[in-house]
């Protein structure tokens, strides 16, 4: 091949021997490069062909090398992005839980004494929170914060596609927080700490 | 091959190659980070998720323990669920409408363990093999002292519960040593 030192872009060099599609080295296969071409670019008929042919095969390559490179440093910005939601939609979920379990073990404990009393004010908030957690359940899963995601920037911004998820969840999270109350849950670990030192 | 005839046309398909080479560059970069970061952050999400409901229940069973060791009857009947129909809320006093917890200072330990071991405040989120399994080790320990302090609390393992213990069990390798003595030990505080 007497044309390598032509090359203008060393990626060229590199793509030569993996795509099999048309990269300037096998140039001489492709169909554009018909011995009608070789009179030149100045034949107008044919350039439009040739270039879509071959702004294609660049296109295509170019896609191609560079989606590897950047899955993984998505991959890396978008881990910490849904742990950190996750670990608090867990807390969210698992306080409910632990409440609705405490509450069950009640009902099925409780003593003959008062026990009207006691279920009219315990089933009632019982109830109350089971239904909470259905809902929640429901509006924390992956498919309602998540869905709908494509990962591409929204029209007009340019953020990462991981601040989007973030914001959107927030919000959802946020609220349950609030509703569940995490942040007076959370006292007892603090004092738990002050004991401790 | 004559190159001084083809030298022209075979320089233009160059200057075209990468010109398009060029766009599928920036195209591609985007599709690919777009593309793994969705994922990871499913996958992150997932995997911590049950990471935040071992918390979550720590939290709740750190208050039955506080609460059983208060007056029982010292502000009995504050609000459990304050607020109207459009903000709930749902308070740690609930935790007084629940039965008496079972004394003992192996419990006690096991819950402040598990707090310890789930404390989101302790925890590196990011995606490398050192902080991944720092999760997974802590995570699989605190499913077996969840699992201790469940049956104290005398609660019912539910479906969902089950099938976490279980595959945790499946992973299960070393664990620590001490989980099945306490494991008997609590059986016994059970009432």
């Amino acid at each position: 091949m007497g044309n390598t030192g032509q090359r203008p872009l060393a990626e060229n060099d590199l793509l030569d021997d993996i795509f099999a599609t048309s990269p300037p080295g096998s140039r001489t296969l492709s169909p554009g490069a018909s011995p009608q071409d070789a009179v030149g670019p100045d034949e107008p008929s044919d350039l439009p062909s040739l270039r879509r042919q071959h702004v294609t095969a660049g296109y295509r390559d170019g896609v191609f090398f560079a989606r590897n490179q950047h899955v993984q440093s998505g991959f890396d910005a978008g881990f910490p992005v849904g742990a950190q939601l996750g670990i608090r939609v867990g807390t969210v979920l698992g306080i409910l839980e632990g409440v609705i379990k405490g509450l069950d073990n009640k009902r099925g404990s409780s003593s003959s004494q008062s026990i009207e009393e006691q279920k009219t004010a315990g089933s009632l908030e019982g109830e109350q929170i089971r239904r909470l957690y259905t809902v929640a359940t429901k509006e924390l899963s992956l498919a309602s914060m998540f869905g709908g995601m494509d990962g591409n920037p929204a029209a007009g911004g340019d953020d990462k596609p991981e601040m989007q998820a973030k914001r959107k969840a927030e919000m959802i999270v946020a609220k349950w927080e609030k509703i569940v109350g995490v942040p007076k849950w959370e006292e007892i670990v603090d004092d738990k700490a002050v004991e401790q030192s | 091959m004559d190159s001084d005839i083809f030298d022209g046309l075979l320089q233009l398909e160059d200057e075209f190659y990468n010109e398009g080479y060029k766009l599928g560059v920036t195209d591609g970069a985007q599709a690919g980070y777009a593309e793994g970061n969705v994922f990871a952050i499913e996958k992150g999400f997932e995997k911590l998720l049950e990471f935040g409901r071992l918390y979550g229940k720590g939290l709740v069973w750190a208050q039955r323990l506080v609460v059983s060791e208060q007056d029982q009857t010292a502000e009995y009947g504050a609000n459990i669920v304050s607020g109207g129909a459009e903000e709930l809320s749902v308070e740690p006093a609930v935790c007084r409408e629940m039965p008496c917890v079972p004394k003992g200072t192996r419990l006690r330990k096991n819950v402040r363990v598990l707090l310890e071991q789930v404390d989101p405040s302790t925890l590196s989120l990011d995606n490398t093999p050192d902080a991944i399994s720092e999760v997974e080790e802590r995570l699989k320990g605190a499913v077996l002292k969840a699992k201790l302090i469940q049956r104290a609390f005398g609660e019912r393992e539910t479906a969902s519960d089950s099938i976490h213990l279980q595959s945790a069990k499946d992973t299960q390798t070393s664990g620590d040593g001490s989980g099945s003595i306490e494991d008997s030990s609590s059986l016994r505080v059970r009432h």
